[in-house]
């Protein structure tokens, strides 16, 4: 062979063989697929030895990938295995370590559950992003006293979409006298909680229709749109559409009919109702009169809708001049966003009691201090633990694991655990649900498969735990040195002998796997994984031989 | 001692015929040359490593050579017990095939 003409095979493709096949170390193969390459090169050119060189390395990867895969999930089986005999070996312990984990995992999803929903308040309108509900302070110069307030005059609608092009739509509602007012359909009659509603209420709002048109429904006076649960309980199964109804409130009364049946407004909506009254309803009685087409008396809760894309600081800028223009003076108007509204607002008379962000920050912390103190718990149970484990990492180091292994298995333990955990915390969970929520006064429904954030703080937490409950033992029991094992179980035999009783301990297996160690060893020259060298492991013997059979 | 199989077989004489350059390149040479069939690299590595669990071989390691990517050779030789192991597959070649007669290309021909 001409030095001159030698050239080399591709360096990928002499990796991935180099990763196929050792010859112990040597990689006398590669030379040997060098020689024949060149050959190629010389009598065929290299394309054809380019290829034939890939060829070679393509076709020996499949069996090295299978039999990769062949001892990894052998390895595997052996880990579970063995971690399964730990937990059911360990009984009380691993019922501590389980229902402690499980508890602290089942607070942290059903606080993260609550903190979910109260986040998700009002997120379901399509429109969500660009409603803001309409705010005005008052600063009263008898009382002194400053005022935000969520109610505005029925004038501000029309005026706001007229006069500012940033505003494409406003709708007004406006909360009865009472609380609860009077429905009633011949001998039937039910207290219900709603609203007067204007007709473009429901374009801008996504509350489902499942009968009645989205703006006639609303449109004309004495009309009225009810929830699916209260056609229910005033009509049974009869369609309630075009019937008529008694409503009485403290000082009104009205004979109105049904345009229409809601879907019952979702229990993470700031405005919840069973009937919606139309506005009409409300400037056709004369006894309004003093609060129609005035802009002295707020009655009604205004919402706007923005043009998509517009901020909300440059429509507030407006303000100022608009007011000036209808001459309104005494007050500033601002605008709330309605994803805002359930968590960060607190003006006068609102449509709902409203939570604080503050709160929810808290939970949020404390549900994370509850698993991160049930990890810790696990993390010391582990480690406490880890030392009666010592003889079996000996074993396996000396039989040739090396330390990302050890960390591998014990790491996988603890996932094992956190999944274990996770289906009793799920069960947990289950049982508790009831109780949680009437603790917090709302309805919570669970629906993990329908819940995708849900899911991946599932994931999430079981990672966490497994890894924060893993690290500590795993990173401690991979780096035990096997000449130090024998002096950790000297420890462990002292302590061992006091609690057993003096009974005595069966090692044998331990002499055993050395003693076949240490013949390999002594036949092959080298060790293959662990590199021990023959004094650590007469070293051992010493020990061993003189602590426990001597 | 279990039977030597033809792969093995086929290894050891080769590197019996080649003496003292007996690595993997040229015994896979030969065997192409002798069979007439392609070798892959594979299929000599494994009955080399058998042959050698068994102490049908031993081998030694040359010193590194430039062409070979600053690899070694790894060069293998029969221990007696191959001798033995090769002597008696021979006679149990000739035993078997002493008394075979009438065997030829056509009757193979369906």
């Amino acid at each position: 062979m001409k030095t001159s003409n030698y050239i080399k095979p591709p360096r990928i493709a002499e990796w991935m063989l180099k990763s196929v096949y050792s010859d112990k170390g040597e990689y006398t193969h590669l030379g040997d697929f060098r020689e024949v390459f060149n050959e190629m090169y010389q009598g065929k050119g290299f394309l054809f030895a380019w290829l034939w060189y890939w060829f070679q390395v393509i076709r020996s990867l499949r069996g090295f990938i299978s039999n990769k895969i062949y001892w990894s999930t052998l390895m595997f089986k052996n880990y579970l295995v063995i971690s399964f005999r730990n937990i059911i070996k360990n009984k009380w312990f691993s019922v501590t370590n389980i229902t402690g984990l499980a508890v602290g995992m089942a607070c942290f999803i059903l606080i993260l559950a609550y903190v979910q929903f109260e986040m998700s308040f009002d997120r379901f309108h399509e429109k969500a992003g660009s409603i803001h509900l309409v705010i005005s302070h008052d600063s009263y110069m008898k009382s002194n006293v400053e005022e935000y307030s969520a109610e505005t005059p029925e004038l501000l609608a029309k005026a706001l979409t007229d006069s500012i092009p940033e505003i494409v739509n406003a709708t007004r509602i406006m909360k009865p006298w009472t609380k609860k007012a009077v429905l009633q359909n011949n001998e039937k009659s039910f207290y219900e909680t709603g609203l007067y509603a204007d007709r473009n209420f429901l374009s801008i709002f996504s509350f489902p229709l499942i009968k009645g048109d989205k703006i006639e429904s609303l449109a004309s006076p004495n009309s009225m749109v009810i929830s699916e649960s209260a056609a229910k309980k005033l009509f049974g199964n009869e369609d309630p559409i075009g019937k008529s109804i008694e409503y009485k409130e403290r000082h009104k009364q009205f004979n109105l009919h049904i345009t229409g049946v809601l879907k019952n407004s979702p229990p993470n909506s700031h405005l919840q109702f069973d009937y919606l009254i139309s506005v009409p309803t409300l400037i056709a009685d004369k006894s309004n009169s003093f609060m129609i087409n005035t802009w002295d008396v707020g009655n009604f809760i205004t919402y706007v809708e923005v043009k998509k894309g517009s901020k909300k600081a440059i429509v507030e800028g407006k303000f100022p001049s608009f007011l000036k223009k209808y001459e309104q003076k005494g007050y500033q108007l601002y605008l709330q966003p309605l994803k805002d509204i359930h968590l960060r607002s607190h003006f006068e008379r609102e449509t709902s009691t409203n939570n604080e962000m503050k709160y929810i920050y808290l939970f949020i912390s404390i549900a994370f201090v509850i698993l991160l103190i049930a990890c810790i718990n696990y993390m010391n149970l582990a480690t406490a633990r880890a030392v009666t484990r010592s003889k079996e990492i000996g074993i396996r180091k000396v039989a040739g694991a090396n330390r990302t292994q050890l960390f591998k298995q014990f790491i996988g333990e603890s996932f094992i655990v956190a999944l274990l955990a996770l289906g009793i915390a799920l069960v947990l969970i289950k049982l508790s649900l009831p109780y949680f929520c009437s603790l917090v006064g709302i309805d919570i429904q669970i629906n993990y498969l329908h819940n995708t954030a849900l899911m991946i703080l599932l994931i999430l937490t079981v990672m966490f735990v497994g890894i924060a409950s893993g690290s500590y033992p795993a990173i401690v029991l991979s780096a035990l040195k096997p000449g130090n094992v024998p002096r950790n179980i000297s420890l462990l035999k002292e302590t061992f002998e006091k609690n057993s009783h003096g009974q005595p301990f069966d090692f044998y297996f331990l002499d055993d796997a050395f003693n076949q160690l240490y013949r390999r060893e002594q036949r092959t020259g080298k060790a293959f994984g662990y590199r021990a060298t023959k004094s650590e492991i007469s070293m051992f013997f010493k020990l061993e031989g003189n602590i426990f059979f001597s | 001692m279990k039977i030597l199989s033809r792969s093995e077989e086929l290894v050891l004489l080769a590197i019996w015929k080649l003496e003292h350059d007996a690595y993997c390149v040229p015994i896979r040479n030969r065997l192409i040359k002798i069979t007439g069939k392609n070798w892959s690299f594979g299929s000599i590595y494994d009955p080399l490593d058998r042959l050698e669990k068994k102490g049908l071989l031993d081998s030694f390691l040359t010193d590194p050579i430039n062409e070979r990517g600053g690899r070694r050779k790894r060069i293998y030789r029969l221990t007696p017990l191959g001798k033995k192991a090769l002597l008696e597959i021979k006679s149990i070649h000739d035993a078997s095939w002493a008394d075979v007669r009438g065997l030829k290309p056509e009757t193979n021909k369906v």
